[in-house]
């Protein structure tokens, strides 16, 4: 670890009605991956943005390089050196990746730009960070990790000196990461300073030296890694301590009967031949890489997205599901991965999302029964432990965690017997993820099964029963909770053809 | 992990993907068109169809290459019909009542279009305004503006053989009693220049990228409004030029018509493979899918197709190229 | 059924206009005004009126003071009407105020200049309504105030009994069956075997287009059956059903009648263009500016057009710059005319006649079809406008 470039101290700022952060402080050194943790919600992402000029702080001083500063607007970050990776990928899906680079500073030959140029310079770039990207391949055809890396080619091209990764393993695979990490540990040998925002214990307890905590605003510490463990962190972070081992064996008896059952399903190049059987009672997890074709595979089933071929049975019936209306009468919701996209209506109370799926029911005449409505929302918000102030609050103003609690219980409401949640923890604090586990193993205790796609692999290993594992389309593995390991999976998730 | 490697031999063909897979259909489907009009239609076959075709593909293309900008960065402007007929009507005034010369009625056609365009432009970067919204009150106040200039009366451009008339000889040149289509070579360089403008300069770049994805391209310290704005401006004077184009081949225009026509354009901008959702498109596409339009406005008539059908027919058209819209955004998801 | 009933009152309301038409005060002057005629006809009613002014106390018309309330002022069409106007009035020694709304869409400010007009107390008020509903109000005043109103170009159309006392218009389906007649001169030895006759249409809604071409098609169709040929109506559905013409199959001389989806250029030349493209095409007729400069706009890259060994005879109706230069550069045989500036000079006599307590009658104020050879003369130029 070198001297310190970055000291960011006292910074207060407050929003209409909140107050984001508490005087919270951050040093960052060169050559220090400094590991930035917390909560949803506990104000990480709003001090790197008032770090990277998108707002304004209230109160407190930024020193960067010996000097104090304070960027009008995230270029004059750039410019000065301070760049950011973001969370959501940044990515303009119809230009190539050299175009994406150089986006805002395009290398110019008189008043044209220089493509070819940029694409040299692309290529040279990636040449030093190892990685094998053609920079002419337009951007959307590249898969979400090396989109991810060419986020982090364009930071590092910006001649950066702190580079500040937003959660940057939320959409990578095992391998992808590790990439990552390579890359990471290249640019701290080269005394950049890193700042490393993650929800995810193991990788820091990996990647970093120093870990700072916040939590609800405030300023709560800052750790060395080495000298710490899982567990001091999270209790810095919730103040309490959970953390939960694998599961050995399965709890369904083997004589379960089965139902649902997927025979032969084909849906474009996705979804190629896929059999599998779901047990009353089970978690069945579905692993394998980013693009595998897990959450095609969820949605043809759910009559998403078109079947080409292939039979559905459900408690031994064969069904017919044409569109998600078919599904949902079999008894079947789907959490989306995207929950802001797919799963909630973000502008809707907690009561309206609630019983979104299942209106009929709530019809008094041509009107909805907003006391009945609101009393069924209120019973699930108490078995849930959703964090809301009343079932009449806008769902866009609950956390990550509480929304994906109200998108389960609109499919409880429904009394779907067959739930499929699609990366249920992804984007979910530590405290709130362990709530959803619990939820999910008390629905199973009820009867009720869970088909669960998962990326990360803790998740799978901890809450399935069985698992299947899939790789471009196909279904290249099932493996009992007892026999499954880590390495067993990553084998059938790279069965290629 | 393999890339999203798709399609077959033919779509992975490097010369296949450097044209675009669209485009070369739609060269297919305007083949096949003027093949099955010159086989129902004698008359298809004359030059003088050529002549009529080019008539409607001017003051289309224009419009078209004007609208693709627009398109691309995810918006649309829809006040390019009646707004053409505006303006037309607008100089055409000038040069009839005010008796100005006949520079000046062009040169006010094309600021009508740029002033339109930059207040357009203006509605929707600054004010935040839903392009299809803004563009669409636009165009009711250039239908009523148009009038009121007028006074309500239509508006005859001077004629070709009148002392005033050289505009017309622009697009087309009588050379020894053979009627030359000057336009096109217009047409040409100008879809040639914005094509350069699009692809290899700044502005262009990042009006394919806010369509792209705004917000990364806002992050990214480019000044979104600013070239938001310009895509629209430069559809107010690609109409602008669209307007001289139309009063050179049709000469007159009513007051509140020209509804519907921007349809056209639009319709001609993604047959050529623009995306309605931005992001992507091609001037050169854009031509091809003018084209289509304008050979199909010239020859259902000629095949004795009646005016309500063919209206029909270009509607369903439209219909079938924005569902191939829709579908390739759906591959691209 | 219903489009029978249709065109059975159609047909009623035609006659209707025809017969309104004779009774004109003068009888020739409805019928025919060929080029010929023409002098005749625009001197006759001012000769006519001379002597009468001279017996009638001249010191009435020093105290009378018309309004003339017009559609527009700044179309020439308009300004021809308000020539004829100004020629009558101070002939007769009378004060005329002539206004008219900004625009054509300008129904408020008619309105109010019509407000205006009543409150003047003018002895006499001209009137060509935007809209009759809404001057409604304002013709009842005039009826309670004493103040006779006459209408004029399109009149009021559909005003309550009594409240107009007569329209001093243009008559458009003779206009349309003048521009026949002269198209069948000129064809009339080339109807050799089956032809086509071109007829551009702007729209089948408005009632002067639809007679302007009706009397066209009615006309040529009567013409051409006394020469002892078949003749038949085909395209537009309105033009077929109103047309006096039977529909008769394998005629061979087949009328056929196009109009746009919709009013615009582009449209209409498509029309033109696809007409002068049919191989037995001998001549088209475009009944309005419209339509006349989409023959025109067409021609511009057929060349087929004129008066020589096959190619086709073209007619417009009404003026305007470009088809005053295809008359004369001869792409168009003829063209019919209005004619604005006696139209303006009946007004008055009529307002006139009405002031003085005299016989008043709906006029038709006549048409002229001219042509490369009488387009300079005095009789017609005026009448003429860009």
């Amino acid at each position: 670890m070198g001297d310190v470039i970055l000291t960011m101290k006292g910074i207060d700022k407050s929003f209409p009605g909140v107050h984001a952060l508490d005087h919270v402080d951050l040093e960052v050194r060169k050559g220090e991956v400094h590991a930035l943790m917390g909560e949803n919600g506990a104000g990480k992402s709003t001090l790197m943005k008032v770090l990277t000029g998108i707002y304004t702080k209230d109160e407190g001083t930024i020193t960067y390089e010996g000097r104090e500063v304070e960027f009008s607007n995230p270029r004059a970050a750039q410019d000065a050196g301070i760049v950011i990776v973001h969370q959501e990928l940044n990515m303009l899906g119809h230009l190539t990746v050299a175009q994406n680079i150089f986006i805002g500073r395009e290398i110019m030959n008189g008043k044209l730009i220089d493509d070819k140029k940029m694409n040299e310079e692309a290529r040279k770039l990636f040449e030093q960070l190892g990685i094998d990207i053609d920079p002419k391949e337009t951007m959307s055809r590249l898969t979400v990790g090396k989109q991810q890396m060419c986020e982090i080619a364009k930071a590092i091209s910006h001649e950066a000196k702190v580079i500040i990764f937003d959660e940057p393993s939320a959409a990578l695979t095992e391998a992808e990461i590790e990439e990552l990490f390579k890359i990471i540990r290249d640019l701290r040998d080269k005394q950049m300073g890193i700042v490393y925002i993650s929800h995810r214990m193991d990788e820091i307890k990996v990647i970093t030296d120093r870990v700072t905590v916040m939590r609800d605003g405030g300023y709560v510490g800052t750790l060395i890694t080495k000298d710490c463990t899982k567990d001091d962190i999270i209790n810095m972070m919730v103040g309490r301590v959970i953390y939960e081992d694998p599961k050995t064996e399965s709890a369904v008896p083997k004589d379960a009967p089965i139902v649902l059952k997927v025979d032969h399903l084909n849906a474009g190049r996705m979804v190629r031949d896929v059999s599998f059987e779901l047990r009353k009672g089970e978690i069945l997890g579905f692993s394998g890489l980013m693009g595998a074709g897990r959450t095609e595979t969820a949605r043809a089933l759910f009559g998403a997205d078109p079947k080409e071929s292939g039979d559905i049975y459900i408690n031994g019936q064969k069904v017919d599901i044409k569109t998600p209306q078919d599904a949902v009468k079999c008894g079947i919701g789907y959490l989306s991965e995207d929950r802001k996209r797919y799963g909630i209506v973000v502008d809707k109370t907690v009561a309206e999302n609630s019983t979104m799926a299942s209106l009929e029911s709530f019809m008094s005449g041509m009107f909805i029964d907003k006391k009945k409505e609101n009393q069924v929302a209120q019973q699930y918000v108490d078995t849930l432990k959703t964090k809301t102030p009343g079932v009449d609050q806008l769902v866009v103003n609950l956390s990550g965690g509480n929304q994906q609690k109200v998108v389960i219980a609109k499919w409880l409401v429904r009394n779907c017997d067959i739930l499929i949640f699609d990366e249920p923890t992804r984007g979910i604090d530590v405290g709130a993820k362990s709530e959803i586990y619990q939820l999910m193993n008390e629905l199973v205790a009820e009867g009720k099964s869970i088909i669960m796609i998962s990326s990360e692999m803790t998740e799978i290993l901890r809450m399935s029963d069985r698992i299947v594992v899939m790789c471009e389309g196909r279904k290249t593995g099932e493996l009992d909770i007892a026999e499954a390991t880590q390495e067993r999976i990553m084998h059938a998730a790279t069965l290629r053809e | 992990m393999t890339d999203k490697k798709q399609g077959n031999a033919f779509v992975n063909n490097p010369i296949v993907r450097a044209i675009g897979v669209q485009k070369i259909v739609v060269v297919i489907v305007l083949i096949a068109m003027i093949l099955f009009f010159s086989a129902m239609s004698p008359a298809f076959r004359q030059y003088s169809t050529l002549l009529s075709i080019m008539d409607y593909t001017y003051y289309l293309a224009f419009l078209g290459i004007g609208v693709t900008f627009c398109l691309i960065t995810g918006g649309v402007d829809l006040s390019i019909g009646t707004g053409m007929f505006c303006y037309a009507l607008i100089g055409g005034y000038l040069i009839n009542y005010v008796h100005t010369p006949v520079i000046v009625g062009i040169l006010a056609t094309i600021v009508c279009g740029l002033i339109a365009g930059t207040i357009n432009g203006l509605i929707v970067s600054k004010g935040g305004h839903a392009p299809f919204l803004a563009t669409l009150c636009t165009m009711m106040i250039v239908r009523g503006l148009g009038a009121l200039v007028t006074g309500g009366s239509s508006i005859t451009w001077p004629g070709a053989s009148a002392p005033n008339g050289w505009t017309r000889t622009l697009f087309k040149m009588d050379m020894g009693g053979t009627k030359v289509p000057l336009g096109f070579l217009w047409v040409l360089i100008l879809a040639v220049a914005m094509s350069i403008f699009l692809n290899k300069s700044r502005p262009g770049r990042y009006i394919i990228a806010i369509g792209s994805n705004k917000e990364a391209t806002r992050l990214s310290g480019v000044n979104v409004a600013v070239y938001q704005t310009l895509a629209y401006i430069i559809s107010g004077v690609f109409t602008g030029l669209a307007a001289l184009a139309y009063s050179s081949a049709f000469q007159s225009m009513t007051p509140g018509g020209g509804g519907g026509i921007e349809l056209n354009a639009i319709g001609g901008a993604i047959i050529g493979g623009t995306s309605m959702s931005g992001g992507a498109g091609t001037i050169a596409g854009t031509i091809l899918g003018v084209f289509i339009m304008s050979v199909l406005q010239t020859g259902l008539p000629l095949i004795g197709i009646q005016a309500n059908f063919q209206q029909i027919i270009i509607g369903i058209v439209l219909i079938v190229a924005v569902y191939i819209d829709v579908l390739k955004n759906k591959k691209l998801a | 059924m219903k489009k029978k009933v249709l065109a059975a009152l159609l047909s009623a309301a035609m006659v209707a206009t025809l017969l309104s038409g004779c009774g004109g005060k003068k009888e020739e002057s409805a019928e025919a005004p060929a080029e010929t005629e023409a002098p005749a006809e625009t001197e006759a009613p001012a000769e006519g009126e001379e002597p009468a002014e001279g017996e009638e106390p001249a010191a009435d018309a020093g105290d009378m003071s018309f309004e003339i309330v017009s559609k527009g002022l700044q179309h020439q069409y308009w300004q021809a009407v308000l020539q004829g106007v100004n020629n009558k009035a101070d002939e007769l020694g009378i004060a005329v105020n002539f206004v008219g709304p900004d625009s054509e869409s300008n129904i408020d400010q008619q309105v109010q200049q019509l407000q205006s007009a009543l409150n003047a107390t003018p002895t006499a008020i001209g009137l060509a309504a935007l809209d009759t509903n809404s001057v409604m109000d304002l013709l009842q005043q005039a009826k309670d105030g004493g103040i006779p109103v006459v209408g004029f170009d399109s009149g009021v159309p559909n005003a309550p009994e009594g409240s107009v006392l007569a329209n001093c218009a243009t008559d458009n389906y003779a206009a349309g069956e003048l521009a026949a007649e002269k198209v069948y001169e000129a064809v009339k030895d080339r109807i050799d075997g089956n032809v086509r006759i071109g007829v551009v249409a702007q729209d089948a809604t408005s009632e002067s287009v639809v007679n302007r071409g009706l009397g066209f098609i009615d006309k040529f169709a009567e013409l051409a059956v006394a020469d002892g040929h078949t003749a038949t109506v085909v395209g537009n559905d309105r033009y077929i059903s109103d047309s006096k013409c039977e529909k008769t199959d394998g005629a061979n001389v087949v009328i056929d009648v196009r109009v746009p989806a919709q009013v615009t250029s582009e449209l209409s030349a498509a029309d033109a263009t696809a007409l002068m493209n049919e191989a037995d095409t001998i001549a088209i007729y475009g009944s309005n500016e419209h339509s006349a400069n989409a023959i025109i706009t067409a021609n511009e890259n057929l060349s087929k057009c004129g008066t020589g060994e096959g190619q086709i005879i073209a007619a417009g109706f009404d003026s305007g710059a470009a088809q005053k230069q295809a008359v004369k550069d001869g792409v168009l045989l003829g063209s019919i005319t209005q004619a604005p500036v006696k139209m303006g000079e009946i007004l008055v006599e009529t307002l006139y006649a009405a002031a003085t307590g005299g016989e008043v009658k709906d006029t038709d104020t006549g048409c002229q079809w001219y042509t490369a050879e009488n387009i300079e003369d005095p009789e017609i130029a005026p009448n003429l406008y860009d």
